[in-house]
């Protein structure tokens, strides 16, 4: 069910998501992973619309505007929240980690 | 300059991206280009042999409006050129891309999105046709095994036995489904790890089969008319136009090399237009010769009293004729005979008629059928049919139980028609006379046609 698999994201989601901070098409969504990652994280086209159009039904993004076929879109209020409750998640892994190697040291 | 295609028949499972991709490559690097795909004839154009990268992806939503690219698959397909890849060609949410460039990062990145949109696909194009396919075979395969049973002569003397090639498809079809699920388990399983899982190869065998199933049924439904020589001579004709195209392919791609390329390519196919117009003409002709012509048409009054025009032909060599039992005078006959061989049964059936111009036709007729069952065991399931399934008793009392089995047919108990059944060996004889016969004639309509020659010449 897509409601149980946003629960977690995957690096792809999440970057996506991140990315959707602010306004943003398709294509620039692909550019900016690229710069933010460094290149690190790949993004297939045919994967972003699919995950797009995933997001939208589930409102976790809204389109905001279409200019030709150029659909831009931005996060939702519910998009924030998974990107937020993701966010946490990692942060309290990372903190796992941190706080049982520095036990160990 | 004109633009080069060619056809050739793929046999891919169209899920099989790995290998549809490869395969494409494969032909770019030959010098085709992929050009317009269909269910099993893929076009290819002619362009410089050159490395090109493919990817087949699926378009997760539904294609509803055939081949108009709508705004949402054209901003499927701006997507994937901004990443790199140029739309080449779809067929449905089959959609092929190409690039140049090695280094274009995939179009799918994500496992378990891209296996879910291929059995989203795969479901609708693929799983849900096979169980269709398969229930289909089944029905075929019982409607044949039902009327074999019931009625062996019916089926065997016509077309009906092409069905028997549903089993192969059927278990080709069961090969199929259950290769697919096999992968669609293992990739979904793998996805879950995020590795991609290739598919292998499957080849659409039943396809071939489909093709005999088509044409076949028409061929052979023409063809249970005539005679098996008339059958294999037909099948010669083809042939021989099939050697003669390969010949004819084989010296075109020599001269081809020659320097005088184009002088070659438009003798070699006013050669070819020549050679396909004799091939039509001669199997033409031999379609006309096979084919029994009417000696000449008559009006006459159906039942309900509408005027038609018959086809009346002069079997000079039908074992029986009216006017070997009854004085015709200056009245004209007709003579009908259909003649249905196929390997397991033969029958020819002749019905003679007196026919009176204008008038109510309630003149003599006779009717008779010979029919020679080459397969002794399905003996008993013919004489079943002809004979047994309708009301009949021994006719003990014309004396030819000694000879061959002989039956009368009954309209009901206690009134006899003036139809009559007899066998002897694997031959089975129904006769109807419009007249009460006496024994003489009986005799002689019997020894008659046990001796005739079963075949098509008029």
């Amino acid at each position: 069910m897509p409601r149980a698999k946003f629960q977690t994201l995957t690096e792809q989601m999440f970057y996506i998501l991140l990315c959707l901070k602010n306004e943003c098409c398709g294509t620039d969504i692909m550019e900016k992973i690229k710069s933010i990652t460094d290149g690190r994280i790949i993004l297939g086209p045919g994967t972003l619309y699919n995950l797009l159009e995933q997001f939208v039904t589930e409102e976790i993004i809204v389109e905001t505007k279409t200019e030709g076929r150029r659909r831009s879109y931005i996060l939702t209020e519910k998009g924030k929240q998974i990107l937020e409750s993701e966010y946490n998640r990692i942060r309290k892994q990372a903190d796992d980690y941190e706080k049982l190697f520095r036990e160990e040291q | 300059m004109m633009e080069e295609y060619k056809r050739r028949i793929e046999l891919f499972s169209l899920y099989d991206h790995t290998n549809i991709e490869k395969h494409l490559e494969k032909m770019a690097s030959e010098g085709w280009m992929i050009d317009t795909i269909g269910s099993t004839f893929w076009r290819y154009k002619k362009i410089e042999p050159k490395k090109v990268k493919f990817s087949v992806v699926y378009y997760p939503k539904d294609v509803k409006e055939g081949t108009t690219i709508s705004d949402d698959r054209q901003n499927f397909i701006d997507l994937c050129s901004s990443g790199g890849w140029n739309y080449v060609i779809n067929s449905e949410k089959m959609h092929i891309f190409s690039t140049d460039d090695e280094n274009a990062p995939p179009i799918d990145t994500d496992a378990p999105i891209q296996i879910e949109c291929i059995h989203k696909f795969a479901k609708a194009e693929i799983v849900y046709g096979y169980l269709f396919l398969i229930f289909a075979c089944i029905f075929f395969s019982g409607f044949v095994i039902y009327e074999l049973w019931k009625e062996p002569v019916n089926t065997l003397k016509d077309a009906t036995p092409i069905f028997w090639l549903t089993p192969v498809t059927l278990i080709f079809s069961v090969i199929n489904i259950i290769s697919y699920l096999n992968w669609y388990r293992k990739a979904k399983s793998a996805a879950e790890n995020g590795e991609f899982t290739d598919t292998k190869m499957i080849i659409r065998f039943e396809v071939l089969f489909w093709f005999p199933l088509y044409f076949g049924f028409g061929l052979l439904g023409f063809f249970s008319f005539l005679r098996i020589r008339d059958i294999l001579l037909t099948l010669g004709i083809i042939l021989s136009g099939i050697l003669l195209f390969v010949i004819y392919k084989a010296i075109k791609n020599k001269i081809l090399k020659s320097e005088r390329k184009e002088i070659s390519k438009i003798r070699l196919k006013r050669f070819a237009a020549v050679m396909l117009a004799v091939l039509w003409l001669s199997s033409g002709i031999g379609t006309y010769i096979a084919i029994p012509k009417p000696y000449y048409k008559v009006k006459v009054k159906s039942e309900f009293g509408n005027m038609y025009s018959q086809n009346v032909y002069l079997d000079k060599n039908a074992p029986l004729d009216i006017s070997d039992f009854k004085e015709t005078g200056n009245k004209t006959v007709s003579r009908e005979k259909i003649f249905r061989e196929l390997l397991l049964i033969k029958e020819t059936e002749w019905s003679f008629g007196t026919v009176e111009d204008d008038k109510d036709n309630d003149g003599l007729f006779l009717y008779y059928s010979v029919t020679d069952v080459r397969f002794t065991p399905l003996l008993y399931r013919c004489k079943n049919e002809i004979i047994f399934n309708h009301i009949v008793y021994d006719t003990k009392e014309i004396h030819l139980t000694d000879k061959f089995e002989s039956y009368r047919y009954y309209i009901d108990d206690k009134t006899p028609m003036n139809s009559y059944a007899f066998c002897n060996g694997n031959r089975i004889i129904s006769v109807d006379f419009s007249w009460e016969p006496s024994e003489e004639e009986l005799i002689f309509a019997v020894e008659e046609l046990l001796n005739s020659q079963n075949t098509y010449a008029f």
